[in-house]
């Protein structure tokens, strides 16, 4: 049984009950006891039809809450004025997740980020085992990891393991509750007295030749610039088998020698971990410990590392989107007095990392890292040229290497990400160096893994930071334009839509038409 | 952009379904065309083609909404601003501007314009023919000199369009 509105020529409107596979005779019978037309003087007129007695609604396909004409044969009404619909929004302002950094709460709620989340295109990504499973295969160091570990494969494949962690990004609260479990997981295993153990064990079993696997992969690509994952596709490498949907535009791979040795620089550095942070780390709870494949920092309270390796994936490839852009950007502003001045005073650098409580708990539970900013070497790494320009090709060479289709495995491009984003807060001004993309810069540098995913989604909140500073309108303005351009002259309605969805030009319509 | 034309289209239908515009009613001629509506218009009341239930199809483009789609009647039809053939033609439906300076441009085809605003211009069309720009020459010299024939004459289509 459903509801058929019907809109009537003498009787205004009401609504019937009916079942679908009645005949059209039938359903005027039904309509007569409402209205004054008699069954026989009804003319029912549907999706531009009138319609004959003997189809059923089925056929017709009239479906719950769709509306028909009725008209008396030979007699009509005179057009009313149109009617408009007007949207009524339901005021859904950004949600904001109390105890996590400012800047992870803009990312959630960044237009871009939201986007790609939300887009059909990650759907079916994240639907599809096979393009995991054949990124992955395709890198034969890759492949070996997985053999060794099949655990590891497992949630390659599982379909169900990508949409959980979707589903965390999309959803806030469920992101925190994440967070909680991953954190405690953390401290569990940790507590346990082989625990330690147990994660250094996976870091050397998993993650390290993981790295290494993506790391050859770079410098092969470097090398040959031709990629494993996407032998056939022609004597173009760069012909992006799968659009980066955080990249505004992918840049050509202008990748030199240099970033290979950029990236045993990496590895070199102080704390030598990985920058490959466990990508589905977020969706780990405590009763799978042992599966937790990432964050084999020493001190494994890093309250972010862990359970934000993929979104820092996330953040890496969105780094690329607008950071990646700017090499040149990115030396200015390095270059520039302040950022130098910064660099090369510690203790306002540490005073950045104080304002950030979340930091300052890291910074206390992990001296080491603490002796890292301050030490002067580190300072001059990060403030010298030279390595920033290498920092900027290892950037270009994960460009590369996620426009051809690695990008899933984005810890350490998280990390690099984030120093692309660097530049993109460096855009903003000064304002926009804060303590998350300063230390996504480090993470970068400093290969410390989850930190580095970390930084990925600093940088992308930075950004946002810059770009929610602006009213809707000029946020929004491109949309705007499209969705006058498509007929929808109600501005204000248009910037609510726009605000909503946070730009979803699709989405907005969406809303403005319901 | 096709995309945009199709999607555009398609939320308009669905719209139309949900909020359907007294006067007229709109669907598609085939399921798998978002591009070739359907479209049955209500004579309005207080005219001669009060009662009369007429047939005509609306033609987009992919260009659409950059390009007007064109409208034609396919039930019989007796109008100043319609062509013997059922083509309809109305300023809103024409693009940029009138070669021959009847139209302004600011009456024009513009974006703007959806399924609903176009039948809404065809319904007041048929509620008050411009006869300064006549698509079928007989039917203005008519509705202009000899209202009674005119009349009469659309009324024959009107029952006609009834019976069909």
């Amino acid at each position: 049984m459903v509801k058929i509105n019907i809109k009537s020529s003498t009787d205004n409107k009401f609504d019937v009950d009916a079942e679908l596979n009645i005949t059209v005779a039938d359903f005027k019978k039904i309509i007569a006891q409402k209205s004054s037309i008699p069954a026989d003087q009804q003319r029912i007129i549907y999706s531009g039809r009138v319609l004959k007695d003997h189809q059923t609604l089925e056929e017709l396909k009239i479906q719950e809450g769709h509306t028909v004409h009725l008209v008396r044969g030979g007699n009509s009404a005179a057009p009313p004025p149109p009617q408009q619909q007007v949207p009524t929004p339901n005021n859904t302002q950004p949600q904001s997740i109390p105890g996590m950094p400012q800047h992870i709460n803009e990312m959630m709620n960044n237009q871009m980020f939201q986007d790609a989340i939300n887009s059909p295109m990650m759907d079916s990504f994240f639907e599809n085992p096979e393009i995991f499973r054949q990124m992955i295969m395709g890198n034969p160091e890759m492949r070996e990891v997985l053999n060794n570990n099949p655990e590891m494969s497992h949630i390659f494949n599982d379909p169900r393991q990508l949409r959980q962690t979707l589903e965390m990004m999309r959803n806030p609260e469920l992101m925190r509750e994440m967070m909680r479990n991953a954190d405690r997981a953390m401290i569990n295993i940790e507590n346990h007295p082989e625990g330690f153990n147990l994660l250094r064990r996976m870091y050397t079993n998993i993650q390290e030749p993981l790295m290494n696997a993506a790391n050859q992969q770079a410098m092969s690509h470097n090398q040959t610039n031709s990629n494993p994952v996407q032998e056939n596709t022609g004597p173009n490498p760069n012909n992006s088998p799968l659009p980066n949907p955080w990249s505004s535009s992918p840049s050509p791979s202008t990748t030199t020698e240099n970033s290979n040795n950029s990236t045993t620089g990496t590895n070199r550095s102080p704390n030598q971990q990985t920058p490959f942070p466990n990508l589905f780390g977020g969706n780990r709870s405590p009763q799978s410990n042992n599966g937790s494949t990432g964050n084999t920092n020493s001190n494994t309270n890093n309250p972010f590392g862990n359970m934000f390796g993929g979104m820092g994936g996330m953040g890496g490839m969105g780094g690329n989107g607008f950071g990646g852009l700017s090499p040149e950007l990115m030396r200015n502003m390095m270059s520039s007095p302040q950022v130098q001045e910064m660099l090369n005073n510690p203790a306002m650098l540490e005073q950045m990392i104080n304002m950030n409580p979340q930091m300052r708990e890291m910074m206390e539970s992990n001296p080491q890292m603490r002796d890292m900013f301050r030490s002067p070497q580190f300072m001059n790494m990060l403030s010298n040229p030279d390595n920033l320009n290498a920092m900027m090709q290892i950037q270009q060479a994960m460009q590369t290497l996620q426009n051809n289709g690695v990008s899933p495995f984005g810890g350490g491009m998280g990390g690099m990400g984030g120093m692309g984003n660097n530049s993109a807060g460096g855009m903003g001004g000064m304002g926009g160096m804060d303590p998350f993309s300063m230390l996504s810069g480090m993470g970068g540098m400093g290969g410390f893994g989850g930190m580095g995913g970390m930084g990925g989604m600093g940088g992308m909140g930075n950004n946002s930071s810059t770009q929610n500073q602006e009213p809707p309108e000029q946020r929004y303005s491109v949309q705007l334009t499209q969705l006058e351009e498509l007929g929808f002259t109600d501005r204000a309605a248009n910037i609510t839509a726009l605000t909503q969805t946070n730009g979803n030009i699709n989405m907005a319509i969406d809303r403005l038409l319901r | 952009m096709s995309t945009k034309a199709s999607l555009l289209l398609q939320k308009q239908l669905a719209h139309l379904k949900k909020h359907p515009i007294e006067g007229f009613s709109a669907g598609l001629i085939d399921e798998s065309n978002i591009y070739e509506w359907q479209i049955m218009i209500m004579g309005p009341s207080e005219t001669p083609y009060e009662g009369g239930i007429f047939y005509a199809t609306l033609t987009f483009t992919p260009e659409y909404p950059d390009k007007p789609p064109k409208m034609k009647f396919t039930s019989e039809m007796w109008h100043p601003n319609v062509y013997k053939e059922g083509e309809v033609c109305i300023s809103i439906l024409h693009e940029g501007e009138d070669a021959y300076g009847y139209e302004k441009a600011n009456e024009r085809w513009t974006p703007v314009h959806t399924v609903e605003s176009i039948l809404i211009s065809v319904i007041s069309m048929l509620s008050s023919p411009n006869d300064e720009s006549p698509a079928n020459i007989d039917a203005a010299k008519e509705w202009r000199s000899q209202r009674e024939v005119f009349n009469k004459k659309v009324q024959r289509i009107v029952r006609k369009s009834q019976d069909a």
